[in-house]
């Protein structure tokens, strides 16, 4: 069933709407939620939370790309769930790129503390849109997709120390950027 | 900013942003390599620094527990006088019979190495020079690197094409070393002291490194521990730290708190500093070397309980038990459902009332009662509301926070190895009893017995659903099945090893197979065992074999009883009197493997070494894997401790000599002792060239499936030569000779031949490959003919492409036909796409120095 159909089902509050959606983006969730969470257990719950998530809030939104949706409501489930783990339940892989994304910002209080993550989203977005394809592609891939270097690699037919080159000049350039337009401290 | 916060940030990016990323498209990276003239002038060393030196290799001997059987020999002082140990009930003495004589090794590869030495002329690749006589040893000259923030190479000069196999040699050895890592795991095997005389085992806390953290938070933030504040630390205070993460939880996500937590515990653990930002150590699980790193940290009740079990006290059985926790816990979490009900009879919990008690209902939100966890989950949506955390949402079902800890209890307990402790413990105190087949002793019978049980059932995590009431338990699957199975084991047989697992299931984090392994470990840790009980074919007799492939259950037991076998010698009653005598050389660790093949791949691309022309075709092609593949099984399995290895030393009818030419074994067992241990092929030399190879195949093959065709073919053709095939007919005649039926040796897929190989090769990728695909980033550009250098056959090569593709295109006919790295190095005219005539002029051009670069 497309996205609009089960859009159209969720806002008839038809519970078939919830079968559809895992039907189409179960695997895709799981795969989410795999990549911040080892235990099977907390994948499930935060699978689980998102189905009931999109159910909540479908309406009044009406998203024009269900399927981000639902996998942004699934991330942020796995991110408050990681947050409780040990290092023993986390995901490595994920450890890692977040240690990553540790040097782009710093302690201390700033305005950025009063932005929602929405805002900060389209902050990034506009870092984003003003960087080579390429380069775009590789940090959304890392840190959206939170795939590993190697499977970037793969994916792009890149060789890894490329990709890791890539992810690092892109951080540098993120920070610059969040220093120069006030959102975080120098 | 947080990184947390950041990532949340990224997380709400915009769509067009997420869709653009997962369309493959790949980003153009332009690389330039700059060569002398003089290119060809490889730079060679031979005997000098590298891991293939010789003397001073550094490697360690290693004999894991899950690899070569060692050899025990009875020091001299005459024989061993076997230790007795009193049966569990009856207090009957047992006496085993001593026998520890040396397995022989059945495969004897010829002794007669000769020392690897490079005035062997070996027929390699086409286009590469042949190594005659010594090569003088030369320098590398230091290369130039890459511009950081350009990405480009700064390398001019040969020396910068080593340099560029060393980095292309890693990049294959991440590919392909997940292949040859160990597939055989046990749990906290007992790891491996080479030394001789008596060895106690001692498991390693795999949870050391997150127990040392935890202690570096807590005395650099001055954490008072004492949670509950009664002036002590113990486990009550890591069970209230624990409820209070699930109030704090509660706080942002739940609608019903599930539990209330006192003033006094939940102000101290508001206290606990958040998202603080520490220098850790940690040990390093492969060299033992301790490191540091910095992390962002906020305590949580698993850190605390590795704490604890590290620094206060070593785990205990009471831990796990619902009683202990409703008996003795000084606070009061408000937990709606009354404890009455959770209580169990009896000294010990079994898994059975574990799982039995984890999940209430209330009808009318005071009184709850047990509800099956199987109906709880299939409870209809009608009557479901958003009451319990995470748990489909459903109405007026409560999930035990008790249980909850517990199971976390149980785990990190398991990291400790100390769960060992345990069934020592029940098994000497009484309060199981090991003795399944009921005979008045406890040995390796009833391991046997209990190892068939637990080949039948489902492990513990899926005691979930096999403990439901709605699936009833041991007797009807008794009923159902047994009979059929093997009449001899009773119904009473079948409940006492129930019983057995059941109970040790709750204490140990492990499933029924992993008992089986403790129960075996304790017996030969204080029993001398009659070696028959480390002969496969003592359990068939038995008919305790029987490989039902569920959820990947296999037997585990029966298959590695070289494993125990070892375990008996270094840690038996009798392992002071034990010489520990092993081969050399045959095992090396995958830190050796992965830091060898880098250097090795250079030195076979730079022509130190040849390449592995295993069938000696003079080309690199699927039967040199192959041949590699089972002349290796042929000459380590006899040493090792696997099922194979097992059958082979005790009945060497089932020897296998793979059917290959003379002068094909020959070289195999004389011309590739790199490191000079005296072993041609040994593993480290083995993995190396397979892995060579593969890259080599890959580099021949557009897609992937042709390669595996390719392997395919070898096959079926040369089926006399497949190891595993050849031990399957061995198998069936042995079985055949005995009278019995042979449904297939353990381990064995139930696929023809062929698949099965391709599976085999398939099922140890272990992540995506892009067999075939090519990069920029790692070739030599105007190499058309891929040998290493740029000169006119490279121009000649593409000509002659263009002019008869049907024999020296891609996919032509000719041996020296122009393969697809060939097309990727020859397209130097980036103003047209593809092989063009262009890209011959300008690779003449290049030659004659009208441009100065191609690219």
């Amino acid at each position: 069933m497309d996205d609009a159909s089960i859009i159209k089902l969720l806002w008839e509050r038809d519970e078939q709407a919830v079968e559809e959606l895992k039907n189409s983006y179960e695997t895709l969730c799981f795969y989410v939620a795999g990549n911040i969470l080892s235990q099977k257990e907390d994948q499930e719950e935060c699978v689980n939370s998102a189905y009931m998530d999109v159910w909540s809030s479908i309406p009044p939104n009406r998203p024009d790309n269900l399927k981000n949706y639902l996998c942004k409501l699934v991330k942020n489930c796995a991110l408050d769930r990681q947050r409780y783990n040990t290092a023993a339940k986390r995901n490595k892989e994920f450890s890692v790129s977040l240690d990553e994304l540790s040097e782009c910002v710093s302690d201390g209080k700033s305005l950025e503390d009063r932005l929602s993550d929405e805002q900060l989203g389209k902050i990034i977005s506009s870092f984003l849109r003003a960087q080579p394809e390429k380069y775009r592609k590789v940090f959304v891939r890392r840190y959206w997709y939170s795939e590993s270097i190697e499977d970037i690699a793969a994916y792009f037919d890149m060789n890894a120390n490329t990709v890791a080159t890539y992810l690092f000049r892109i951080r540098k350039k993120l920070k610059a950027y969040l220093q120069k337009e006030g959102y975080i401290d120098e | 900013m947080s990184d947390l916060k950041l990532y949340r940030g990224i997380n709400n990016i915009d769509d067009d942003l997420i869709e653009e990323a997962d369309r493959r498209s790949r980003p153009v990276v332009h690389r330039f390599y700059a060569f002398a003239a003089s290119a060809a002038a490889l730079l060679i060393t031979v005997g000098a620094s590298g891991y293939f030196s010789g003397a001073d290799i550094g490697k360690k001997t290693v004999f894991p527990d899950s690899g070569i059987v060692i050899e025990a020999t009875t020091a001299s002082g005459g024989d061993v006088t076997p230790v007795t140990t009193s049966a569990v009930s009856g207090g009957s003495t047992v006496t085993a019979a001593v026998s520890t004589a040396a397995q022989t090794a059945v495969n004897t590869r010829t002794t007669a190495l000769q020392p690897v030495n490079n005035t062997i002329t070996t027929a390699l690749v086409t286009g590469k020079a042949a190594i005659t006589g010594k090569v003088p040893a030369a320098t590398t000259a230091a290369a130039g690197g890459r511009d950081i923030e350009t990405g480009e190479p700064t390398v001019t000069g040969a020396p910068a094409k080593e340099d560029e196999y060393i980095i292309e040699g890693s990049t294959i050895m991440k590919k392909y070393a997940a292949l040859f890592a160990s597939l055989l795991t046990l749990s906290n095997a007992a790891a491996v002291n080479a030394q001789a005389g008596a060895q106690t085992f001692v498991p390693k806390n795999e949870n050391l490194s997150v127990a040392m953290n935890a202690k570096t938070f807590i005395e650099k933030y001055d954490v008072d521990i004492d949670f509950n504040c009664d002036g002590k630390f113990d486990i009550f205070d890591v069970y209230a730290y624990y409820r209070a993460e699930i109030r704090e939880a509660d706080e942002r996500y739940a609608a019903i708190p599930r539990c209330t937590v006192p003033d006094y515990i939940w102000e101290k653990y508001k206290a606990i500093p958040a998202d603080t930002t520490l220098d850790y150590t940690y040990i390093d699980s492969e060299t033992g070397e301790e490191k540091s790193y910095t992390e962002k940290k906020r305590l949580v009740h698993d850190d605390l309980l590795d704490y604890y079990f590290e620094y206060v006290a070593p785990p205990q059985p009471e831990f796990m038990d619902t009683n202990f926790y409703i008996d003795n816990c000084p606070d009061d979490y408000g937990d709606p459902m009354s404890y009455d009900i959770i209580r169990h009879d009896g000294d010990l919990l079994s898994m059975w009332d574990f799982q039995r008690t984890e999940f209430s209902i209330t009808d009318d939100g005071e009184n709850y009662r047990l509800v099956d966890r199987f109906v709880a989950e299939n409870i209809p949506s009608e009557n479901r509301d958003n009451m319990e955390y995470g748990l489909g949402h459903l109405r007026g079902v409560r999930k035990s926070l008790m249980h909850e800890f517990i199971k976390d209890v149980r785990r990190h307990a398991h990291y400790t190895g100390e769960d060992r402790a345990f069934v020592k413990q029940f098994i000497e105190d009484g309060r199981v009893d090991p003795d399944v087949n009921a005979d008045g002793t406890f040995d390796m019978d009833d391991v046997g017995l209990t190892a068939f049980y637990a080949n039948l059932r489902r492990n513990s995590e899926e005691y979930t659903y096999f403990y439901s009431l709605l699936y009833q338990t041991s007797v009807d699957y008794y009923s159902e099945h047994m009979t059929e199975i093997n009449p001899t084991v009773s119904a009473e047989d079948w409940g006492r090893a129930y019983t057995l697992c059941d109970t040790l299931a709750n204490y140990c984090d492990i499933d029924n197979e992993d008992i089986v392994q403790y129960l075996a470990e304790y017996y030969l840790t204080y029993n001398e065992a009659d070696s028959k009980y480390f002969d496969p074919m003592y359990y068939v007799d038995k008919g305790y074999t029987y490989y039902r492939v569920m959820h990947g259950f296999q037997g585990r037991f029966f298959q590695t009883l070289g494993y125990y076998e070892n375990f008996a010698i270094k840690y038996g009653p009798s392992a002071a009197n034990n010489t520990i005598a092993a081969p050399e050389g045959y095992w090396f660790t995958q830190d050796e493997i992965d830091a060898a093949f880098p250097q090795y791949y250079k030195d076979v691309k730079t022509g130190v070494l040849p390449e592995p022309d295993i069938d000696l075709s003079g080309k690199i092609d699927a039967a040199d894997y192959n041949l590699l593949f089972n002349l290796g099984y042929e000459a380590f399995t006899p040493y090792d401790t696997s099922y194979i290895g097992s059958m082979i030393r005790r009945h060497p009818e089932l020897n296998i000599v793979l059917d290959v030419p003379e002068e094909v074994r020959e070289n195999f067992n004389t011309n590739y002792d790199f490191n000079h241990n005296g072993i041609s092929c040994d593993t480290l030399e083995s993995d190396c060239m397979m892995m060579y190879i593969l890259s080599e195949l890959e580099a021949q093959y557009e897609e992937e499936k042709d390669m595996f065709k390719a392997m395919d073919d070898y096959y079926v053709a040369h089926r006399g030569a497949q190891y595993f095939e050849v031990f399957d007919n061995n198998m069936e005649k042995f079985y055949s000779d005995k009278g019995l039926e042979y449904t297939g040796y353990m381990g064995r897929y139930d696929t023809a031949p062929v698949t099965s190989y391709v599976e085999t090769i398939k099922s140890y990728k272990s992540f995506p490959q892009n067999i075939g695909k090519l990069t920029e980033d790692n070739h030599v550009t105007g190499d058309s003919n891929c040998d290493g250098k740029v000169d006119l056959s490279d121009a000649i090569l593409i000509m002659q492409a263009i002019s008869n593709p049907d024999k020296y295109g891609t996919e032509g006919s000719d041996d020296k036909h122009l393969t697809r790295q060939g097309s990727l190095n020859g397209d130097v005219d980036k103003d047209t796409e593809g092989i063009t005539s262009n890209d011959a002029l300008m690779i003449q051009e290049y030659l004659i120095g009208k441009v100065s670069t191609l690219g």
